[in-house]
């Protein structure tokens, strides 16, 4: 049972990323960016594009170009809704069904259909602990999922971006009132939530491989996992992942892994009857 | 002219819907001018006109002789103009420093650190509670937080909407008494209220507000001097509910 | 219809005889993909065990969407299997190798013919290592005139398709409606449908593309008959066993 569930806080790791990108824009703009899958992907992409796949970057410059490039893009995605959103939540989240369509048939139209391999450059490396085999890559998602935790820590709540952040996350009149422009802390949301995407995606290919659409599906897990969290909440959102990979694990090799999306289906249903707020909100219940 | 702030037959309201009309007043450098009307006079909506949280629909809003009309709420606080919501409107979930740094987000980081400084010696209530997230504190100290928070951006136009607004009578004297201080060192203060008596002590004139208009203004001393504060309350404000005498 | 493409009841079947008369392996696990492909391979595998008093060790199914397979492979490994068969597309055996890897389960795979191609490795890399395919075609880089001829031909005409072994699947359909279309010719016969038709049933052990001893008669349209195994070694994909005939109790059980 042990290596099983450590396959699932690896994996769960890997919700995490994706359902804090997911959140960081909830927090901020209170609607869904269904794009963030499709983006990140895209994102995985062009990283491949310019190693492996043809243009024969190194690694880390590959990165660096895409993180860059999935900023421009996630500015140009918000200065697209930024006027739906000031109308209603509901028209923009509809909208970024749309972009996640553009990305998709960004990506089939640039890349094709194929399925590649887009590794992260590690050693062949695995050693055992307590019977179960730890490789490079579960040192690599442990660690990285780590480090973007502590600094995502640090930027929002010991910077004044993330005050500026909390402001408008919890109160936007009093940020208004104050004199924030809504719309930078809106924009800090976004391009920090495409860099989650992109380093998530770039994680989560070596084990999926990329497609134009692995790293969407994958999303729909990060999206239970950020449910489960109660959506508005970054360290739920992070726990909800690790639940959610451990217990799909767990589901999957002691149950039925054909029926593995009912279960997810049922575990978000049963933590939104019990838990609306999300699995932390009875600890911070004061927090009206 | 020594007139800071000017506004000229502001027409405003929400959604369409007007809810006040051709307001005119003066706010004269320096002085602490109340604006008194019953719930529901538009006396808010007057504030967030000149605050830039609601766009007029005609009008003229004049600050330092530079037409504000319409412009947004960080472009006044960038020039000087601090609102303090009726309610307070804390981020509860930051803490009293924390909401200190939101108010003070238009300057640097060293203003702010020295402008924290002078807000906690302004109001020693909240300087031992800097930690403490803005919903742990009573009324009155989030009342102190909000116009200390108002004061980071180093206004010069400070405006108040109903401060006393669920305090008790002692907090709300102790409020007055630190706008007087305020005021002493040259900021300027508008403040609505319901509560006559208490602002009275403190205004150097008063403008009346019923139904969305301006029904008429009033010199301190006028009021003071006017015999029966029931007479002036009945005649401009059709009620004489809101004044009960605290002292 | 003359179809080709065997059963993948058969193949299941055909690897699973290796694994136990030339590997001598008999802790047989499946992994398949819940849809038809899975469960002939199951349908298959269940038939040549039980013919010889074996069973399943284990079998664990997967959606096709599905794109981690660590589940599945916790599941083979916990029961003790020394082979697996996987039966889904050559992205599900990419994944299935990961997981393996990341767990240091070793063992022995077999997986269906069409992932005996290269686009297998890009994705693998040398993961893909000792896998074994049965496969109702030689494979890719065998030096059989026909597959010469399909290496050399593609690149030529095509310059922007892989070489692959669906193409080579295509390829051995095309060569085999050639060998048909000039028996027709020289036997005379008008080109009709009949006639051609007439000549497809008299097909008898026939080599044609990649593939050996196809024989259709007018009522058995079971047109392939036997398979190689192949091995992937050092990015090659080698022949290491030649023709042999399917288990015939399940060649009796697929439709004629």
């Amino acid at each position: 049972m042990l290596p099983v569930i450590w396959q699932g806080i690896v994996t769960g790791c890997l919700y995490s990323l994706g359902a804090l990108g997911l959140v960081m824009i909830f927090k901020s703009s209170k609607m869904v960016n269904f794009a963030h899958g499709a983006l990140a992907g895209y994102g995985a992409f062009s990283v491949h594009a310019l190693t492996a796949g043809g243009a024969g970057w190194p690694w880390l410059a590959a990165v660096a170009a895409a993180l860059l490039g999935a900023i421009a893009i996630s500015v140009l995605v918000y200065g697209l809704i930024a006027e739906l959103l000031q109308r209603a939540a509901t028209t923009a989240t509809i909208a970024t069904l749309g972009i996640g369509l553009i990305a998709q048939g960004m990506i089939l139209w640039q890349y094709g259909s194929n399925i590649f391999r887009l590794d992260l450059p590690l050693p062949h490396l695995s050693f055992s602990i307590l019977g179960m085999a730890l490789t490079a890559y579960d040192v690599a998602v442990l660690s990285a999922t780590f480090l973007v935790v502590v600094a995502l820590f640090l930027v929002i709540e010991r910077t004044r971006l993330g005050v500026a952040f909390r402001a408008v996350s919890t109160d936007p009149f009093a940020a208004r009132v104050c004199g924030l422009s809504i719309s930078r802390v809106h924009l800090f949301s976004w391009v920090t939530s495409s860099m989650l995407g992109v380093i998530a995606a770039l994680l989560i290919v070596p084990t999926t491989f990329l497609s134009s659409t692995t790293v969407t599906t994958f999303m729909l897990q990060a999206f239970a996992a950020a449910v489960i969290g109660g959506f508005d909440s970054l360290p739920g959102s992070a726990i909800g992942g690790i639940l959610v990979g451990v217990s799909c694990n767990l589901f999957s090799f002691y149950v039925a892994p054909e029926l593995l999306n009912t279960f997810l289906l049922t575990f978000m249903l049963a933590s939104l009857s019990f838990f609306p707020g999300g699995i932390l909100s009875q600890r911070l219940g004061s927090r009206v | 002219m020594t007139d800071q702030l000017l506004v000229e037959e502001i027409v405003a309201g929400y959604d369409g819907k007007v809810a006040i009309e051709d307001v005119t007043l003066t706010v004269a450098r320096g002085s602490l001018t109340a604006l008194l009307g019953a719930n529901g006079a538009g006396k808010t909506t007057l504030m967030k006109s000149i605050a830039g949280l609601v766009v007029p629909f005609s009008g003229r809003i004049r600050f330092d002789g530079t037409d504000v009309t319409g412009k947004d709420a960080r472009r006044l606080v960038e020039m000087g103009v601090s609102y303090v919501p009726e309610g307070r409107a804390m981020a509860r979930a930051l803490s009293v420093r924390e909401n200190l740094v939101l108010g003070g987000m238009t300057r640097s980081k060293q203003d702010n650190r020295e402008q924290i400084e002078v807000v906690m010696s302004l109001f020693p209530e909240i300087a031992g509670r800097q930690h403490s997230p803005a919903w742990q504190l009573s009324g009155g100290q989030q009342q102190m937080l909000a116009i200390g928070r108002a004061l980071m951006s180093r206004p010069r136009l400070l405006l108040l909407d109903e401060p006393s607004l669920g305090l008790a009578p002692l907090l709300v004297k102790r409020v007055f008494e630190r706008l007087e201080e305020l005021r002493r060192t040259g900021l300027t203060i508008l403040l609505v209220e319901q509560n006559y008596w208490i602002t009275m002590k403190i205004a150097d004139c008063a403008y009346f507000m019923r139904n969305g208009r301006i029904v008429g203004r009033k010199e301190a001393a006028e009021m003071r001097s006017a015999g029966s504060p029931e007479e002036i309350l009945s005649a401009y404000l059709g009620s004489t509910t809101q004044g009960t005498n605290p002292s | 219809m003359f179809p080709l493409l065997p059963d993948y009841a058969l193949s299941a079947a055909s690897s699973a005889q290796y694994a136990l008369d030339v590997l001598g392996k008999d802790k047989c696990a499946l992994i398949w993909q819940n849809d038809e492909l899975g469960r002939r391979a199951k349908f298959g595998l269940d038939l040549v065990l039980s013919s010889r008093k074996k069973t399943i060790l284990t079998d664990v199914s997967f959606d096709v969407a599905t794109t981690d397979l660590s589940a599945q492979i916790q599941r083979v490994s916990a029961a003790g299997a020394e082979v697996v068969l996987l039966f889904g597309s050559n992205a599900h055996l990419a994944s299935a190798l990961r997981s393996a890897a990341r767990i240091s389960w070793k063992g022995t795979w077999f997986a269906p013919f069409f992932t005996a191609d290269p686009s297998t490795y890009e994705l693998t890399g040398d993961l893909l290592d000792g896998v074994y395919f049965s496969s109702w075609l030689l494979p890719l880089d065998a030096d059989r005139p026909a597959i010469e001829a399909y290496r050399a031909v593609v690149p030529k005409y095509y310059p922007n398709d892989k070489l692959g072994v669906f193409g080579l699947n295509g390829w051995t359909g095309a060569s085999l409606f050639a060998v048909a279309f000039e028996r027709l010719l020289s036997s005379g016969k008008e080109p009709t449908r009949e006639n051609l038709i007439a000549v497809m049933n008299t097909i008898d052990g026939v080599s044609a593309g990649a593939a050996d001893k196809i024989t259709f008669t007018a009522g058995d349209h079971r047109g392939t008959r036997q398979e190689v195994m192949i091995r992937a070694e050092a990015g090659k994909f080698r022949l290491v066993r030649d023709f042999s005939p399917y288990p015939q109790v399940v060649f009796d059980a697929v439709s004629k």
